[in-house]
C-alpha cells in the first residue's frame, strides 16, 4: 500500500540527480511544473560532485 | 527532492503516470539534523568511503561532503553495527537534536505525474577489463576517478599526489587513454568522448603540483572536439606533457615500478618504466539501465545505452519519457546541461495545457511595519550549537549580558538556532514579544 502524495497537475518526476537532472529540475520549476527529482544516493550532484577541476579552463566545478 | 529513493514502477500514459518509489530510511530525522558531525566523531564503525572512490575511510553515520545537498547526515546501514547486529547506538545519545532514529522504515510513494525525464547518468567500467593493466595487482595503478580524488585540494591526500605503495611522489606517471571504451574486449566499441580531455586536465592539475614530474599521455587518436578542447592539449604539449600514438598491451609489475608494454603505429614494440599508472576509463551505461528500460518499458541501443533516434535525439520510445545526460551516450558536462534544457523544454511543451497548475507560488507572511521612531524591542537568541559554540564561548554569561542592555525585550539560548523547531520558537518569540529587531549568535550550518 502506497501513501498517496498531494496530487499536483502537470508534475514531472526526474530520475537521477545529478548536473543533467537538476538542469532539467531548475528550468521545468521556473517553466511552472512541479518537479520531483528522484535520486537513489543520499545527496544530489552525482559525479560531478566528486570533481575537482573541469575542463578545458580547469577552473573550479561548483 | 527525493534522495535515498529507488524507482519501483511506472503505470499509465503520457499526461497522466503514477510512478512508484521506494524510499530508503537515513536512519536521521532530516528536519531535526543540524549536520553538526558530532555523530560522525563518535562512530566506532570504519567505512569505506565511496564519495573518495575508497580513498578514505569514513563512519557508517556520515554526510558525503560538507556542502551535500540535503545537508542531513545519513547512517549506510551495509556497515553500522546496530543495523547489522543490534549493537553500539553510541550515536543516539550523541546527537544533541535527537535526530537518530533506527525506527525509521522504507516508505513507499506513488507520484502522480505527467513526463518523465531519465537522467540516471553513467557506470563505471567493470574492473574485469582493467585486470589486465595490473589494476587490482598493483597499488600504483589507479583509475582516473581515483586519480581525480587524489589531486583534489579538498580530497583525502589534499591534493598530494603519491604513490600507494610505499608513499613516494612518482617521478615518472603514465596516462592510458581508451580503457573500457573503443575495446570491443569489453562490449563497449564506442569513444566515451570525456576521457581524452579528463586525461589532459588531470595531467596539467598534475604539473601544477609538481612541475617535475613527467607525465606521458598513450592514446589512440585525441578526441578534444569542443570549444578550445585543443587549445587545452597545446597548452599541455607546450609544458612538457608527451603525447604517444600507441596501443598499450599490458602494465606488469617490474621492481618497485610498473612497466608498460606498446606498440607503436609503425609496428615496434616497446616497454618503458612507470612510477604510476592511471588508466583513463571510459563511461558506460548504468548499472541499472536494463532495470529503467524494464519499468517504463523504453528500448536501449546495443551498448544499454537509452536508444534514441539522430534527429529527436531525446525522445525515448515511449512517448511523454524523454532522456537526458550521459544516459543518452557518453558526454561531458556542457553537453549534459545543454541536453537537460532541451528536455526540460520539450517536457514543457507536453504538458503545455497544464502548466502552472500544479505549482503554488511561495507566499511569505506579510512583514510588520517598523517605523524609524518605534521604540526598538530587540530579540536576542545565543546558541550552543551543541557544543560546538558553548565549549568555546559561556553562551550563559553572552545571553545574561545581552539580557542587560538597552532595549532589549527578550534573550534566551539555543541549543540549535539552525533546526527547524527552533526556528519556530523564534517565530513564536517574535509575535509573543512583539520584537521588530532580532539578533541571532550562531553560526552557518553550511561553515562547519
Amino acid at each position: 500500500m502506497g501513501k498517496a502524495m498531494k496530487n499536483r497537475e502537470g508534475a514531472v518526476m526526474i530520475l537521477g540527480g545529478g548536473i543533467a537532472g537538476i538542469q532539467a529540475a531548475l528550468d521545468l520549476t521556473d517553466l511552472g511544473f512541479y518537479v520531483y527529482l528522484v535520486e537513489k544516493s543520499p545527496a544530489v550532484g552525482g559525479v560531478m560532485a566528486q570533481l575537482d577541476k573541469t575542463f578545458p579552463t580547469n577552473d573550479c566545478s561548483l | 527532492m527525493l534522495t535515498n529513493a529507488d524507482f519501483l514502477a511506472l503505470e499509465g500514459t503520457a499526461g497522466n503516470f503514477t510512478a512508484t518509489i521506494n524510499m530508503r530510511p537515513r536512519y536521521i530525522d532530516a528536519d531535526a539534523c543540524t549536520a553538526c558531525g558530532l555523530c560522525t566523531q563518535y562512530c566506532p564503525k570504519h567505512h569505506v568511503d565511496p564519495y573518495n572512490e575508497g580513498l578514505a575511510i569514513t563512519r557508517p553515520i556520515h554526510i558525503d561532503y560538507a556542502q551535500a545537498v540535503p545537508a542531513t547526515y545519513y547512517i549506510d546501514p551495509s556497515s553500522c553495527l546496530f543495523l547489522q547486529h543490534e549493537t553500539c547506538q553510541i550515536c543516539v545519545p550523541v546527537c544533541q537534536s535527537h535526530a537518530i532514529n533506527f525506527k525509521q522504515q522504507p516508505e513507499e510513494r506513488k507520484l502522480q505525474i505527467g513526463a518523465v525525464i531519465l537522467s540516471p547518468g553513467f557506470g563505471k567500467i567493470d574492473p574485469k577489463t582493467l585486470e589486465k593493466f595490473s589494476y587490482g595487482k598493483h597499488p600504483d595503478v589507479v583509475t582516473a576517478f581515483e586519480f581525480e580524488r587524489m589531486t583534489t585540494a579538498s580530497g583525502p591526500f589534499m591534493g598530494e599526489v603519491k604513490c600507494f605503495s610505499d608513499g613516494r611522489h612518482p617521478k615518472r606517471m603514465a596516462f592510458i587513454q581508451c580503457v573500457g571504451s573503443r575495446d570491443i574486449g569489453c562490449n563497449n566499441g564506442y569513444c566515451s568522448s570525456v576521457c581524452c580531455m579528463y586525461a589532459i586536465k588531470e595531467a596539467l592539475v598534475t604539473k601544477e603540483h609538481d612541475p617535475e614530474v613527467d607525465i606521458t599521455i598513450f592514446y589512440i587518436d585525441i578526441r578534444t572536439q569542443g570549444k578550445d578542447f585543443d587549445a587545452a592539449r597545446e597548452r599541455a604539449e607546450a609544458i612538457g606533457i608527451k603525447f604517444v600514438r600507441a596501443k598499450v598491451a599490458d602494465v606488469t609489475p617490474w621492481e618497485n615500478r610498473l612497466q608498460l608494454t606498446y606498440a607503436t603505429l609503425d609496428g615496434q614494440h616497446k616497454f618503458e618504466p612507470f612510477d604510476m599508472v592511471v588508466l583513463s576509463v571510459g563511461l558506460e551505461s548504468p548499472k541499472d539501465a536494463q532495470k529503467i528500460a524494464d519499468i517504463t518499458k523504453i528500448d536501449l541501443n546495443k551498448y544499454d545505452f537509452c536508444a534514441t533516434n539522430g534527429f529527436n535525439p531525446l525522445q525515448t520510445s515511449q512517448e511523454g519519457i524523454v532522456v537526458a545526460g550521459a544516459f543518452q551516450g557518453p558526454k561531458d558536462i556542457p553537453e549534459s546541461v545543454t541536453q537537460s534544457s532541451a528536455a526540460a523544454s520539450l517536457t514543457a511543451a507536453s504538458l503545455k495545457k497544464v502548466r502552472g497548475k500544479g505549482v503554488e507560488l511561495k507566499t511569505y507572511p506579510e512583514e510588520q511595519v517598523v517605523a524609524e521612531d518605534d521604540e526598538a524591542r530587540i530579540g536576542v537568541f545565543v546558541c550552543h550549537c551543541g557544543i560546538n559554540i558553548s565549549s568555546v564561548v559561556d553562551v550563559a554569561s553572552v545571553a545574561n549580558y545581552a539580557g542587560d542592555m538597552k532595549n532589549v525585550t527578550y534573550y534566551t539560548e539555543n541549543l540549535y538556532s539552525c533546526s527547524q523547531d527552533a526556528q519556530e520558537v523564534i517565530k513564536k518569540k517574535i509575535k509573543e514579544h512583539k520584537l521588530n529587531r532580532v539578533v541571532i549568535a550562531a553560526c552557518s550550518p553550511r561553515t562547519h
